[in-house]
């Protein structure tokens, strides 16, 4: 109830102002879908079948309010999910704290009352987990069949969402493994995958009908190698900003790993997308390979903006999103400041509780799934917002910290995550500081 | 457990049946053009471009084709208001 509170003051603040990040996009694809019964996108189909349905029964402008109101209340939804999975793997004192936590975190606003998709994505992320969690622990037979296919359709339907669910089957598979040993493992592993094949099947014979390619969720990755393997660097999360870094502290560190850029190469404009993405993976890979120089420096950046504290809240009230009285300096400044705050608690409380949760529960293995899923898209691109998985599961070690401050002092290990997460975060510098006065001045 | 393994691949045969058959049965480019020209249908030019079938197997440049199909032109503006300028475009900033 706390998460869909705080959640609904913000959609109503930012009623009618909205207009930020993937949203006009995926409106635009949306109505597309209804007005010509086709889709037209390189993304996958989710979230403009559900503007175009929307549209269909409510018309364009209620329809995109009702979906607003639907992803808040799924907040509430995550929050449940979040709370079962912590008392699994870390008992009922952390369950509580991961609950409060997730609904007064204010960086995740922002995903929930914008149409975009990466609320929903977690909302059938966490289930399928918190289903193949207990699928690894105990269940056998046929009802373990029957939860991994469902498991399997919830990741289908997340993949539907957003692609980069394809990220955490790897992982997946490798847990199923090594927990229930090879030959249940593969029995397992085979029931999920076919659950993700039946959800994605129709949408796969359409697109081969449509287009000619066989896809299973969208063609996105080719335009996320041409922002991020390229010869500019990539910062949506602070395009407008650009002009401001260069004299403040750090920013001269910046301009120094932006030195020298390589001559970009183009995207194909025409085509079909699967080709198109294709190519673009190609020509990426080639830059890669040819300029490793630059590509490491631009990593150093892409991680520094993957571990950063800025997130889509600040970057909302930056640029004027919600109205009312959250659109004045000073409570704008307090709200960001807020946010940019419990980012760095929850990242830092997340790294020191890592080693502390149970090894025996598979805490650290879902956890791990996560993490890797998320480090292998930064090192492609990185927005902040691509973290609202991560961050909604962090609440976990985050949480098993908090109950257990002061019992043992930090490992080696922790303090050396700490120190990486430091130096990312005086990397960023630069954008803190001017988000930062931009969020309390009134220019 | 043989059971399971036995639903789990027949459920899975079944699944690349319906793949392969879709497979066999995945019209041609020259085949939607015809019908395109044929039926008239906005959607299958939409499919016509998202496969970049256009200047290919004798379907004309999409610019050479639009250029001669003025109502097309009108067509295709028409189905797309949110291009028009409206409240929510001026609300952008």
């Amino acid at each position: 109830m706390a998460a869909v509170a705080v959640r609904s003051l913000f959609l109503v603040a930012g009623w009618g102002r909205f207009f930020a990040g993937d949203e006009p996009g995926y409106e635009r694809l949306g109505d597309i879908w209804r007005l010509e019964g086709i889709y037209v996108g390189a993304w996958p189909p989710g979230i403009p079948w559900l503007i175009a349905t929307a549209g269909d029964v409510f018309g364009h402008a209620a329809g995109m309010g009702v979906l607003r109101f639907l992803l808040v209340l799924t907040s509430g939804f995550i929050c449940h999910c979040l709370m079962s999975l912590t008392r699994r793997l870390a008992g009922r004192g952390a369950e509580r704290t991961a609950g409060w936590c997730y609904a007064l975190y204010l960086p995740l606003v922002p995903s929930a009352h914008l149409v975009v998709s990466e609320q929903l994505q977690v909302a059938f992320v966490l289930p399928a987990l918190l289903i193949l969690w207990g699928l690894v622990q105990d269940r056998k037979g046929w009802r373990a069949c029957w939860h991994a296919s469902l498991a399997g359709a919830l990741l289908g339907v997340a993949g539907l969402l957003r692609e980069s669910v394809v990220l955490l089957l790897p992982g997946v598979a490798l847990w199923m493994l090594q927990r229930a040993g090879m030959r249940r493992g593969v029995l397992v592993g085979g029931y999920v995958a076919l659950g993700l094949v039946a959800v994605t099947l129709p949408w796969a014979t359409r697109n081969l009908r449509v287009t000619g390619q066989a896809s299973w969720f969208g063609h996105s990755a080719g335009g996320f190698v041409a922002a991020g393997w390229n010869g500019h660097h990539a910062d949506f999360d602070v395009e407008d900003l650009r002009d401001r870094v260069g004299t403040l502290p750090m920013g001269g560190l910046r301009d120094a790993l932006l030195r020298d850029p390589p001559m970009p190469w183009t995207a194909p404009r025409t085509g079909a997308h699967a080709v198109r993405s294709s190519e673009n993976v190609q020509r990426g890979m080639k830059f890669a390979l040819e300029e490793p120089g630059w590509m490491l420096r631009t990593r150093v950046l892409h991680q520094a903006r993957a571990w950063s504290p800025l997130s889509d809240m600040v970057r909302y009230l930056r640029s004027g999103a919600y109205a009312g009285p959250l659109d004045r300096p000073t409570v704008r400044g307090t709200i960001g400041t807020l946010a940019l705050l419990q980012s760095m608690l929850l990242l830092a409380c997340a790294c020191l509780g890592w080693e502390r949760m149970s090894r025996a529960r598979g805490a650290r293995w879902l956890m791990a799934i996560a993490l890797a899923a998320y480090v292998a898209s930064t090192f492609v691109l990185s927005m902040t917002r691509y973290r609202v998985l991560l961050d909604t599961l962090l609440f976990i070690p985050a949480a098993v910290w908090w109950r257990s401050r002061g019992e043992r002092r930090p490992s080696i290990r922790s303090t050396a995550g700490l120190g990486f997460l430091c130096l990312a975060w005086a990397i960023e510098l630069p954008w803190i500081l001017v988000s930062m006065e931009a969020l309390w001045t009134d220019d | 457990m043989d059971r399971q393994w036995g639903v789990l691949l027949l459920l899975w045969m079944m699944a690349m049946a319906w793949l392969g058959h879709a497979h066999e049965t995945v019209p041609t480019d020259a085949d939607l053009w015809h019908e395109f020209e044929r039926s008239a249908d906005a959607r299958l030019l939409d499919t016509l471009i998202l496969r970049g079938a256009f200047g290919q197997a004798g379907i004309p440049e999409f610019s050479d084709w639009i250029l001669r199909n003025e109502e097309w032109i009108a067509r295709i503006r028409a189905l797309h208001p949110l291009e028009t300028p409206g409240p929510r475009c001026r609300a952008r900033r």
